[in-house]
């Protein structure tokens, strides 16, 4: 990569967006009804050990990507097939978030404009915001993340009058059970998404800790994720939140004060674009970096415009409508637990047992060139 | 035919703007000029397809395979 050191706050504000993302949308839905919120929190919790996980694996080869620790682990040869795996996944996800912003905008809003009109001013958005680098994206994500607290803010602070503490009572009446259905859930999705971050370390000051900007950005997202359930379910009450697609836009709906400010809902859809675009571009960039490692190209964004060209068109032939959108997110979380969960546990004990390996082999050779001195060099003639 | 052509627009942009300049370029690197060729072929054979009212979503397909998958393992 280029040398640009990009600070770690900012890497953890554009992680932060990648949890929100399309998840701005939703929330309160769930098995967990109203404790949809403890579900969240337990899972920004379990998110930790999700970035400890991924910081080891950082840790492996300090200053380099995740893709550049594939190769150097498990070699060449699976290492570049662990890089297609990962650019199929970004690929894929990125595809799905995708389907969900242009099923968004045409149920709430413009339900005449045709799929492919939005995509002509995302689709080159989003490959532009890539292509500028990383050090632009995280620039952008770290202003982007202020925009959408304060307007997730707004949306509290307006609400407030139209809560009812009823809606989230009983606490923990749903059952345990649910809860950590709930939980494991959204450890994966959103949460879990956070191991494509990995491919952003090896522009970042190696003195910074992975763990921290890693975990910082879980914090922020899930806590973030949290208080927008907690809104929801406060506002509309859980069984109304599963009813619709986009929980969110219809529980800001019922906020108005006075005349003076109504149609809230447009927040909304506006945290959608903006946290929506951030995530694409995350997922091209891993996409991108991923291509580049694996058939070994020196200019690491060239592959972006394809990457997100493709991740478009794919996005239209996923799903046949929205309500199959929703219904297979359970399966993204299977696919989802062997690349977040698995894949990363066996680089990272593989990479360990190489280095102790390597550091015995260089200990044994110290020590014998130590025992047994070169006999002196014959002069050259 | 609107979704064929907006969907021409949209890869012709990329070809315009992404892939001409990167086979001009001197210095480029051949191995991301020709990655880029079949993406972009394939994005827009999948526009195409998708604007002639071909069926080709794959959620069917997959949903039964992962249900498949857990039906046997119960």
């Amino acid at each position: 990569m280029e040398n640009e050191k990009i600070p770690g706050i900012k890497i953890s504000a554009l992680i932060a967006l990648l949890l929100i993302g399309s998840s701005v949308t939703v929330g309160g839905g769930s098995w967990a009804q109203q404790d949809s919120w403890i579900a969240m929190a337990a899972a920004t919790v379990g998110g930790l050990l999700l970035a400890w996980l991924y910081s080891a694996v950082l840790r492996l080869h300090p200053g380099r990507d995740m893709f550049d620790i594939f190769i150097e682990v498990t070699g060449s040869v699976c290492g570049k097939i662990l890089c297609w795996l990962y650019v199929i996944y970004a690929v894929f996800t990125g595809a799905q978030i995708f389907a969900l912003y242009n099923n968004f905008i045409q149920i709430v809003n413009l339900d005449k404009t045709p799929t492919e009109g939005i995509l002509l001013i995302s689709v080159p958005l989003v490959a532009g915001l890539v292509k500028g680098s990383l050090k632009n994206l995280a620039s952008c994500a770290k202003f982007l993340f202020i925009v959408v607290l304060l307007m997730t803010g707004s949306t509290i602070l307006f609400g407030l009058s139209f809560m009812k503490m009823d809606n989230i009572k009983p606490i923990l009446g749903s059952g345990i059970g649910p809860i950590a259905q709930s939980a494991g859930f959204y450890l994966t999705l959103p949460i879990g998404e956070s191991v494509l971050a990995m491919s952003f370390f090896s522009g970042i000051n190696q003195k910074e800790s992975p763990f921290r900007i890693l975990a910082l950005g879980i914090l922020f997202g899930g806590a973030l994720l949290t208080a927008i359930i907690v809104r929801n379910v406060l506002l509309v009450g859980a069984p109304t939140c599963n009813l619709f697609l986009f929980a969110s836009y219809e529980a800001v709906g019922v906020i108005s004060v006075g005349d003076f400010v109504t149609r809230i809902s447009a927040f909304i859809g506006i945290e959608l674009t903006l946290a929506g675009i951030v995530k694409l571009s995350v997922f091209t960039f891993t996409a991108a970096v991923g291509v580049s490692k694996a058939i070994g190209l020196k200019k690491y964004l060239q592959p972006a415009a394809p990457c997100c060209a493709f991740m478009a068109a794919l996005g239209m032939t996923l799903y046949t409508n929205i309500q199959s959108e929703v219904e297979f997110e359970k399966y993204s979380a299977l696919v989802g637990v062997p690349l977040q969960i698995v894949l990363p546990l066996i680089i990272l004990v593989t990479g360990k047992i190489r280095l102790r390996r390597k550091k015995k082999g260089a200990a044994k050779k110290a020590s014998h060139t130590g025992s047994t001195a070169a006999p002196p060099k014959e002069p050259a003639l | 035919m609107e979704h064929i052509f907006l969907s021409v627009l949209l890869i012709g942009f990329f070809v315009v703007s992404d892939l001409i300049p990167m086979f001009r370029d001197e210095n480029r690197e051949k191995k991301a000029a020709w990655f880029a060729v079949p993406v972009y072929a394939a994005a827009l054979v999948i526009n195409v397809l998708i604007g002639l009212g071909v069926q080709m979503e794959m959620d069917p397909a997959v949903a039964s395979f992962f249900d498949s998958l857990l039906g046997m393992k119960k």
